[in-house]
């Protein structure tokens, strides 16, 4: 009854200074879910990448029913009966469903024009069997998020595949609409399709899949029927041995927690997150961690005052009692490191002095002419790049001269200029290779030690735990578990999973 | 601040979505009271034989502000590909059979250089198109030596014929809007020009050729520019020093004022260009009737262009953009 | 205007920087070596002064458009505005009034034409190129219709004998130019409004979250843009005797931006000098006066000057990608 239709041998895969696949086997099966479960820089990504046709394996063997096939571009992949449907959508917004669906390929009429009476038909048809309604002329940008989704599906379903690979499906959904995608699923699995299923979230491999897969560091950690497996046993094999203990990184902490300095009540933005209550004391290291789509960043940037929020108030402790603030104010008390440095973190065509000085130019003026210090400037600047130890080769060369790590510590040092009361850090040591990593770790302790109240998102449950006095797990937009600073590894990860934290005995 | 299910909130979304055609209705509406002989046949037979140059001059131009940029050399295209014209058919002799294609072909000639200048070496299609105005219209300028060049009378008489009370070339432009409008909307090309202007990432994700379309709508802006050139000077019966002046404003203000979005992805040409043409040519007939003075045009334009970024931009903001899934 | 990632290697940084230096020297050089050549007694104090004197009003105009251009933005409508409000101070001047208080007249109808733009940019969002192509065409509007398109005339010589008096044996113009582009090029380099001024243009969202009050600072470039429109109407207008319409033409918009551009201004933002902006001014009369003397006619330059504009762009675009 089960057919092999997909099967992956020793698939091997480096990139410049990384091994990302490690001889990966894989085997699937017509009308079955597979999961596929890993932590970030596991190898899911580049796996999918393989088998869309957007990367070439080094080595290895792809075989779909028993025949051998070459992936060397996404053409080639839809050909093969493989279908995607992305993480991120490529919608267009404001046409049609028909269009969104027929726009690398239309059906056309004797006379060269589109034929939409034929390609509605065909929509209609498509949608009709994900158990969609709605009419093939819809503007995308009238639908949610939900909608959407299922139009990506039915243009996946387009070309009739075999093997339909669902990357992270449920990040913007609700759970309505998680309902029908499920169903959805179910039935692509009766009609005999393979599905393979990545994601984090393990209660929708309990509720929706066959079998499971884990990778780990690029290599498959384990895995087996889903009826087999529990959270903890893939909690386990997520995150390797369980006696694996992090060494926490040494902090004097000066006493006990100190006062309040930023207090959160019910904040929320639509669409994003909803009815956080948070306190931050200075001197501690609060670890805001959740999975991917949880809405982490989105609740950083909201207290760090870029982004605009719907509901709730925010108080900063202001010479010696808390006062409410307004969103646009949070500039001034909160300092934001954001994840993705060469997006908007780094002046890169600016020299390192300058980068690092762009947060408190203000207090660097000279005290007789409106002109900014400029020795002062320098000097604060020096003492700063001897404290981080930025390899660099003078502070006036261009910032985009130095190593990702050391860009790092410049936008760090930014920081450290201003020494806001609170600092919130979205990713600090993306990118960065193991000695920065512990580097930029060990700084973020010492800031606190120095007073600072800090925030810390995170994909990395290693360096999240190795930090912080204490977790905010993030669940769908929700703070759904406090852990003091003893949660082990399997608590932090079922609780971001959404299910209640557990400890294993 | 909830939105969107108020009364409010539906009258808004009402006024967003067909806030032109209402402002056409108000326009007609307003000019027809204030003056008189305004609904007359005679007075809307001109106004329509009046705006069916600009009416193809700007299509292209519509084209290329649906995939998000600008194109404002037209004018001066126009000028330009119909100044040669007018002298290979009244100084070199040669016939209009042979002319009257050349202009065209010049006329997609300029637009190509505009988008080749814009696609392969990366110039912003602002500064692109600022600097062509200024170099096609220099070049005219040159050839015509700055005097008027005047075609031959024939087509003089073609230009303003009329069957019964409609102006032929009326009639020919809207077939040719007609013909547009279809393969905007129901070629392929077409329909991957509103791709792009949805966003050249997203549509080259989806397998659009992002460089190839945006060349063929700077070609197909020139094109454009020339055979509603030929219309303009059909009507003149010469080529004047001042032709195509200043007509890439009266261009962008009749585009805005239809519904027709500058940062691209929305609009087509029936009925958002057509209204927004008619509703700028009668708000010009009806500001003479009234006797205002030639020099409000261009407060009218420019009003009317920051009033429509205006709307546009409340449009935009007033809905947020369904969180695409992000990290 | 677009949006950039920050790709560009450090190698292609330097290129960058040293062109956009070296550009507007090589130019000047060339063409003060070219002029030199050609023509007699080119280097004479009267001659050479001349020139300064014709490029005095446009340098500040450059001045104002460079500030814009560093953001991202661009200000079509700097020629326009700087007629209207010579227009406006000249009439006050007719009717009897004050040359002072025409002189302030003149500056704060340019910096409301500014202010009107940095509204529409800064605070409602708008595309740059198409507000100012629109308040433009107000401007010149106004212009046309308050005059009829008949020069103003009657301003108090006093006005004009103080504008076109000279220090030192220097037409005031060219001094005060010097002086203004100093201070100005001093305080871009050294005040905090000049750090955050570029650090917008460079990256407006880094700018952002590292705390710089960005809708200011936009709202200020265009407002500033507007006060040396008004600055150089004064000059214009003293030089001219009177004030007309045509003093913010089509062409006049082609030598602004063709200043900033050959003085090594980017269009796409974050760099570029004042001083650079100057010296471009002076290129670009040079240049007209070169056309002139080869006897090309108006429109040969309106071509010359686009060719010019789109070819250093075009460079400039080219060291911008891979």
């Amino acid at each position: 009854m089960t057919k092999t239709s997909l099967k992956l041998s020793d698939i091997r895969k480096s990139f410049p200074g990384v091994i990302a696949l490690n001889g990966i086997n894989l085997e699937a099966s017509a009308g079955e879910v597979l999961a596929l479960i890993g932590a970030n820089g596991a190898g899911k990504s580049t796996l999918m990448n393989v088998l869309g046709g957007i990367v070439h394996m080094d080595s290895g063997r792809i075989e779909i029913d028993g025949e051998t096939v070459e992936l060397r571009n996404p053409l080639e992949a839809k050909a093969t009966g493989i279908a995607f449907v992305h993480q991120e959508m490529a919608l267009l917004p404001t046409m049609s469903i028909t269009d969104n669906m027929y726009i690398s390929g239309y059906p056309r009429k004797a006379n060269g024009l589109i034929d939409y009476k034929a390609a509605e038909i065909r929509c209609s048809a498509v949608l009709t069997t994900l158990g969609c309604s709605m009419p093939p002329r819809t503007k995308i940008k009238s639908l949610g998020a939900g909608d959407r989704q299922m139009v990506e599906i039915a243009r996946a379903l387009l070309s009739d595949p075999k093997i339909i690979i669902f990357d992270e499906p449920t990040s913007s959904l609700s759970s309505a609409e998680k309902t029908r995608l499920f169903a959805v699923i179910r039935s692509l699995r009766e009609r005999g399709s393979t599905i393979i299923y990545i994601t984090h979230f393990l209660d929708e491999i309990f509720a929706l899949c066959d079998r499971a897969l884990v990778l780990r560091n690029g290599e498959v950690a384990g895995g087996g029927k889903v009826a087999d497996l529990d959270y903890e046993r893939i909690v386990k094999l997520m995150l390797g041995r369980t006696d694996l203990d992090t060494a926490k990184l040494d902090r004097e902490r000066a006493g006990s927690l100190k006062e309040v300095v930023l207090k959160v009540t019910d904040l929320g933005q639509k669409g994003s997150f909803e009815g956080i209550n948070l306190e931050l004391h200075s001197g501690e290291v609060v670890g805001l961690w959740g999975l991917l789509g949880s809405g982490r960043s989105e609740i950083a940037r909201a207290l760090a005052g870029l982004d605009p929020v719907d509901s709730g108030k925010m108080e900063v402790l202001t010479k010696g009692s808390l006062k409410t603030m307004r969103s646009a104010d949070a500039k001034k008390w909160i300092g934001m490191i954001t994840e993705n440095r060469r997006e908007d973190g780094l002046l890169s065509q600016s020299s390192i002095r300058k980068n690092i000085s762009l947060a408190s130019l203000p207090f660097l003026m000279s005290s007789f002419w409106p002109f900014i210090n400029e020795k002062k400037e320098k000097s604060e600047a020096a003492r700063l790049i001897e404290r981080l130890e930025i390899k660099n080769a003078g502070m006036e060369m261009p910032v985009a001269t130095l190593s990702g790590g050391n860009q790092q510590k410049v936008i760090l040092s930014r920081w450290l200029q201003k020494n806001p009361p609170v600092l919130i850090m979205d990713e600090p040591t993306r990118g960065l290779d193991v000695g920065a990593k512990l580097e930029i770790q060990s700084r973020i302790s010492s800031l606190a030690g120095d007073g600072s109240a800090i925030l810390v998102i995170s994909s990395e449950i290693e360096e999240i735990m190795g930090i912080s006095d204490r977790y905010l797990v993030i669940y769908k937009g929700r703070i759904v578990a406090e852990l003091g600073p003893d949660a082990s590894k399997e608590e932090l990860l079922t609780a971001a999973v959404g299910a209640a934290p557990v400890r294993l005995s | 601040m909830s939105r969107g299910d108020s009364a409010l909130g539906r009258v808004a979304g009402i006024f967003r979505e067909y806030g032109f055609l209402i402002i056409l209705l108000a326009v007609i509406l307003f000019f027809s009271v204030a003056t008189k002989r305004f609904f007359s046949i005679s007075n809307i037979m001109g106004l329509l034989h009046a705006c069916a140059p600009i009416a193809i001059v700007a299509a292209g131009l519509a084209l290329v502000v649906m995939t998000g940029k600008l194109d404002i050399s037209i004018g001066s295209v126009s000028f330009f590909s119909c100044a040669v014209g007018a002298i290979l058919m009244t100084r070199m002799g040669v016939s209009p059979a042979l002319a009257l294609p050349i202009v065209v072909a010049l006329g997609a000639l300029c637009g190509l250089l505009n988008g080749l200048v814009c696609v392969y070496l990366g110039v912003n299609p602002l500064i692109t198109t600022m600097g062509s105005m200024f170099i096609f219209r220099g070049l005219a300028l040159q050839l015509t030596g700055s005097r008027v060049i005047s075609i031959p009378q024939s087509l003089r008489t073609f230009g303003n014929f009329r069957i019964g009370p409609v102006f032929l070339d009326v009639i020919i432009a809207i077939l040719f809007l007609l013909v547009v409008h279809v393969l905007h909307t129901r070629s392929p090309s077409g329909r991957r020009v509103m791709a792009l202007g949805n966003g050249a990432e997203t549509a080259a994700r989806l397998g659009v050729r992002v460089k190839t379309v945006s060349l063929a709508t700077f070609m197909i802006s020139g094109l454009c520019a020339g055979i509603g050139g030929l219309f303009a000077i059909f009507q003149m019966g010469a080529v004047t020093l001042q032709m195509g002046t200043g007509q890439e404003f009266t261009a962008i203000a009749a585009i805005v004022i239809g519904g027709i979005s500058l940062f691209g992805g929305e609009g087509a040409i029936f009925p958002n260009y057509i209204l927004g043409i008619l509703t700028l040519g009668i708000i010009e007939n009806g500001l003479n009737h009234l006797g205002a003075s030639p020099y409000v045009y261009p407060f009218v334009r420019g009003g009317i262009i920051l009033l429509a970024m205006y709307a546009d931009s409340l449009k935009r903001s007033a809905k947020p953009l369904v969180a695409l899934s992000r990290g | 205007m677009a949006s950039r990632t920050e790709t560009r290697t450090p190698a292609k940084l330097e290129r960058n920087r040293v062109v956009g230096k070296v550009l507007p020297i090589a130019l000047f050089v060339l063409i003060v070596g070219f002029l030199g050549f050609t023509v007699d007694h080119f280097f004479t104090t009267n001659n050479l002064i001349n020139i300064l004197l014709q490029s005095s009003a446009l340098g500040f105009m450059a001045i104002g458009m460079t500030a814009v251009l560093i953001t991202g933005g661009i200000d079509l409508s700097i020629p326009a505005v700087m007629a209207l409000s010579g227009i406006l101070g000249s009439m006050y001047m007719r009717s009897g009034g004050d040359p002072v208080v025409a002189s302030l007249i003149m500056i704060a109808i340019g910096m409301v034409g500014g202010a009107l733009n940095g509204l529409a940019v800064a605070y409602l969002k708008m595309i740059p190129f198409v507000v100012t192509l629109s308040t433009q065409a107000i401007a010149m509007g106004a212009c046309v219709m308050i005059t009829n398109s008949v020069s103003v005339l009657g301003l108090s010589q006093s006005f004009i004998d103080v504008v076109m008096s000279r220090l030192a044996g220097i037409p005031t113009p060219i001094v005060a130019l010097a002086v203004v582009a100093t201070i100005v090029a001093v305080l871009s380099q050294k005040s905090l409004f000049g750090r955050w001024l570029y650090a917008v243009g460079m990256n407006a969202e880094t700018a952002r979250v590292s705390g710089v009050p960005k809708k200011k600072v936009l709202f200020g470039t265009y407002v500033f843009a507007g006060l040396f429109a008004g600055l150089a109407a004064i000059i214009i207008t003293a030089r001219l005797s009177s004030a007309a319409p045509t003093m913010g033409q089509e062409g006049v918009v082609l030598n602004v931006v063709g200043s900033a551009v050959v003085g090594g201004v980017s269009i796409y933002g974050g760099s570029g000098s004042f001083a650079g902006a100057v010296l471009g001014a002076v290129i670009i009369t040079m240049i007209s006066n070169i056309m002139n003397m080869a006897h090309l006619s108006y429109y040969a330059t309106l071509i010359v000057k686009g060719l010019v504009i789109v070819a250093v762009v075009a460079i400039d675009s080219r060291s911008k990608r891979a």
